[in-house]
């Protein structure tokens, strides 16, 4: 038994040292090929992950109308805090929000003053309790809210997060559409490298048959090599994507302020180790399988 | 040990490798296949170590029955069957060494072990001087040589040469035609296609003239000499 998978390992080692540079380009075009569905993949993944965090921090805000007594103010902050999913309810005065204003964008706050009268509402901002941060507020928790006396506009984040999670269905589509496409792509490509294998060592084959060589003895070394070659792939597909994600994580680090005030600070995230193995384990397994078709179709034993 | 019962094998409605051929060949006996090229003699050998299946009739080798032989069963046939070529057939980027070794790989032989029979059999054709040569280094007859090594590293029960000396001069195939003769002695079946009829007559026990696919002397039991 030592004897045989040293055998086979030392034949498969052989056979891909002697096509060195032919597996070398295999494993590149495959490498190629799975690094655009990486690509995508990592990208929805850290979306997923923003969006995860924005419905975590989500705060719900309800706007006041300008006329409201301090007393009718007080009355809604305090109805709303006796809903059982908010945790806290701060009031922000309309004098304060200004204050606000003018501390976030300075240059734009004369523009306010040149108005005369304070145009920013009072609010009363709601953090939910964390067993409720998970999930966007519900429709009827923002109903509630609405109906207060007082209460003009309710913003509670549903329609960024609805907007953010459509745009997060579309990306996981199109990773999986263009992962099955180049997925089968970079299948046929380590099946042509096999069969070209196959038709390189007719003579080797013809040889071993002749003395007795069983099917799995022949066939043993090209599936190895299908493997290998699948799993290295699979390995430059995700450096390739390594290394487009660290282009990305400096430049967005790197970034201006215009990019700050618009992404926030984005800290993009690498696919945890059970993911990237699992990757490298696909490569594998879908290069044994294409080696496994493409031998039995075209090494007649 | 090899037995051909009213061997057909048809490739066409009209076109036939062998036809209605009953040959028998006894264990320890060097036969021979003689004829011209295109008589049958290829298709012969081929049938022995399953390359081929009889359109009809029956082939026995060593008790087994070619045409019944299950897929999986051919390699164990093919081990105790040793084929040489007219072209060697000795893969060029490998060494002697190397190319002989080929045979007992199948077999997942221990490396000491394996090394050992090499070597062994390397003397036994006057080959252990250029054991790390390429073929290409190498002359006909020692390339027919090697060739032969690899053919007899299992110690196989029978020895199959398709026309050994066919690229071969005069002097290299006598050297060959010994060689079989001596292992031969040491208890193999030989059975060689050739058309070279003066080395056929000098080394035959057993002569199987085909022509056109048939047998000369259709009996089975060829041409004896004493």
């Amino acid at each position: 038994m030592k004897d045989a998978v040293h055998g086979l390992f030392g034949r498969t080692w052989r056979n891909l040292r002697a096509e060195l540079w032919s597996n070398i380009g295999t494993v590149f075009a495959v490498g190629l090929a799975a690094s655009i569905p990486l690509v995508f993949a990592l990208a929805a993944w850290n979306l997923g992950r923003l969006v995860d965090k924005f419905v975590g921090q989500l705060e719900v805000v309800a706007y006041i109308s300008v006329d409201a007594s301090e007393a009718q103010i007080a009355a809604a902050a305090a109805d709303i805090r006796r809903l059982p999913a908010v945790e806290t309810v701060t009031v922000v005065t309309s004098e304060q929000a200004l204050q606000r204003f003018a501390e976030e964008l300075p240059d734009a706050v004369g523009v306010a003053r040149e108005l005369g009268e304070n145009p920013l509402p009072p609010s009363l901002e709601i953090v939910l309790k964390p067993a409720y941060r998970d999930l966007p507020p519900t429709a009827e928790f923002t109903a509630q809210i609405q109906a207060l006396t007082g209460v003009v506009e309710v913003d509670d984040g549903r329609q960024w997060i609805g907007r953010l999670n459509r745009l997060l269905r579309y990306l996981w589509m199109i990773t999986t559409l263009m992962g099955l496409f180049l997925t089968s792509a970079a299948g046929l490509l380590v099946g042509h490298a096999i069969r070209l294998a196959i038709y390189r060592r007719r003579e080797e084959i013809g040889i071993y048959r002749l003395v007795g060589a069983t099917n799995r003895f022949i066939r043993g070394p090209l599936l190895l090599e299908g493997a290998a070659q699948g799993l290295a792939g699979a390995v430059v597909g995700l450096a390739i994507c390594w290394a487009l994600y660290r282009y990305a994580a400096y430049r967005l680090h790197s970034g201006d302020s215009l990019q700050s005030w618009l992404l926030g600070s984005p800290h993009l995230h690498w696919f945890p180790w059970t993911i990237a193995l699992a990757a490298a384990a696909a490569g594998a397994l879908l290069g044994l399988t294409a080696s496994f078709l493409s031998t039995r179709r075209f090494l007649r034993i | 040990m090899i037995r051909f019962h009213r061997v057909t094998k048809r490739y066409g409605p009209h076109t036939y490798g062998l036809h209605e051929v009953t040959a028998h060949v006894e264990k320890g006996e060097m036969a021979f296949l003689s004829g011209p090229s295109g008589a049958g003699k290829t298709t012969f050998l081929r049938m022995i170590y399953a390359a081929e299946t009889p359109t009809e009739g029956q082939v026995l080798v060593a008790g087994r029955n070619i045409a019944k032989l299950r897929e999986s069963s051919i390699p164990y046939l093919r081990r105790n069957i040793g084929v040489v070529f007219q072209d060697f057939r000795l893969l060029p980027d490998r060494t002697v060494f190397e190319n002989v070794a080929m045979a007992l790989e199948p077999l997942h032989t221990a490396r000491d072990k394996l090394r050992q029979k090499i070597m062994a059999v390397l003397g036994q054709v006057g080959m252990t001087g250029k054991i790390d040569e390429k073929p290409s280094a190498l002359s006909g007859g020692e390339q027919q040589r090697v060739a032969l090594a690899r053919a007899l590293v299992n110690e196989p029960a029978i020895l199959l040469a398709d026309e050994p000396t066919g690229n071969l001069d005069a002097g290299m195939s006598q050297q060959i035609f010994a060689l079989l003769r001596e292992i031969n002695l040491r208890g193999a079946t030989v059975v060689i296609a050739s058309h070279n009829d003066e080395l056929v007559e000098k080394y035959a026990q057993h002569i199987f003239r085909l022509e056109r696919g048939r047998l000369v002397n259709p009996r089975g039991d060829g041409e004896r000499r004493p």
